[in-house]
């Protein structure tokens, strides 16, 4: 983040704590896509993502007091959304809803409208689903910070804002997550182990 | 260097973290070991299949939906605040309520201050204690059968 988005949010996030809705406005603004992101990473869903970064904000709005220091609220509202995320997996909602995504997962995937080459577009698709799967084999705190890194293409220290662990953790976590994704693509997919 | 030492760097390769010396070193590796040099490339595939997705634009509107939903909800619920001072409130007149019982009890034993007993205060005023006693009245009394 540049020094001039980071004092806006700053002082958006100060002016918001003091109780203005507008300057609530604004930091939501400047600082969902980043919410976004990182729940899509950890849930890997963008509609279930979509969720959480919503619910992130009402309850920022309502702890808005509890914000000690506005210029380190980024990782204060990533630390909400690591809750929520973690709330809603943990719902009877969200163990109904996992077979219903996969079989939408697989109704989608039957009804994708073909490229122009079919064949390019059939070694497309299988190629996407292949790392798709490899992916969801992935342990979740591996698998967020591999797509923080290598999907949204944040940086060492961003990555380590948003999960709230040390940039020495983001690293032995990326290097087990690339040979993890690495080795499970090498293998045929009845060799696929979670 | 072994190869489980090249393949320790691979990541911070990969991220261009390495030293120059570093770098050199796994440089040479790779050169003589068919292997690691093979892993690497798989490493690196797997890496520019994940790229290709490209990042996750968040859903158009999502910054405003956000934004009016905290504020229902500010709306439909108490913020913290209001909830502190509905709170210090309740506290305040329970503390009240108990400070007239504590009062009450002093004065019917003749301990309270000035020493004036219960028959006395009902004797010179019997307003006043009508007063400690609803006090004491149960909540919802007047809803009893």
């Amino acid at each position: 983040m540049r020094g001039e988005d980071a004092g806006s949010l700053r002082i958006a996030a100060e002016r918001a704590r003091a109780g203005s809705p507008d300057a609530f406005r604004e930091l939501v603004e400047r600082s969902h896509e980043t919410v976004f992101r990182l729940a899509a990473a950890l849930l890997g869903d963008r509609d279930e993502a979509a969720d959480v970064t919503q619910e992130t904000y009402v309850r920022a709005w309502e702890r808005l007091g509890e914000l000690r220091d506005p210029a380190a609220v980024t990782g204060w509202l990533c630390r909400i959304a690591r809750n929520v995320a973690r709330d809603r997996r943990g719902s009877w909602w969200a163990r109904i809803r996992a077979p219903l995504d996969a079989a939408t997962e697989r109704r989608a995937a039957a009804s994708e409208p073909p490229a122009p080459t079919p064949h390019d577009a059939l070694e497309a698709r299988e190629a996407a689903g292949a790392v798709q799967r490899a992916l969801r084999l992935l342990p979740e705190k591996h698998r967020a910070v591999l797509v923080l890194r290598e999907v949204e293409g944040m940086s060492y220290d961003e990555i380590a804002l948003a999960l709230g662990v040390p940039v020495g953790t983001v690293e032995s976590r990326l290097h087990r997550a690339r040979a993890g994704l690495a080795r499970r693509l090498g293998q045929r997919p009845e060799e696929e182990r979670p | 260097m072994r190869c489980a030492d090249a393949r320790g760097r691979f990541t911070r390769h990969l991220d261009d973290r390495l030293a120059p010396a570093e770098r050199s070193e796994l440089a040479e590796h790779l050169a003589g070991c068919a292997a690691c040099a093979a892993e690497l490339a798989r490493w690196e595939a797997a890496a520019a299949s994940l790229r290709a997705r490209g990042p996750t634009p968040a859903p158009a509107g999502l910054a405003d939906r956000a934004f009016r939903a905290a504020m229902q909800q500010a709306d439909a619920a108490p913020p913290l605040a209001a909830s502190f001072i509905a709170a210090a409130r309740r506290a305040v007149l329970a503390g009240a309520v108990a400070a007239a019982a504590v009062w009450l009890g002093l004065a019917a034993t003749g301990a309270a201050p000035g020493g004036a007993p219960a028959a006395h205060v009902a004797a010179e005023d019997p307003m006043e204690l009508a007063l400690h006693v609803q006090l004491w009245a149960p909540e919802g009394g007047d809803d009893a059968p």
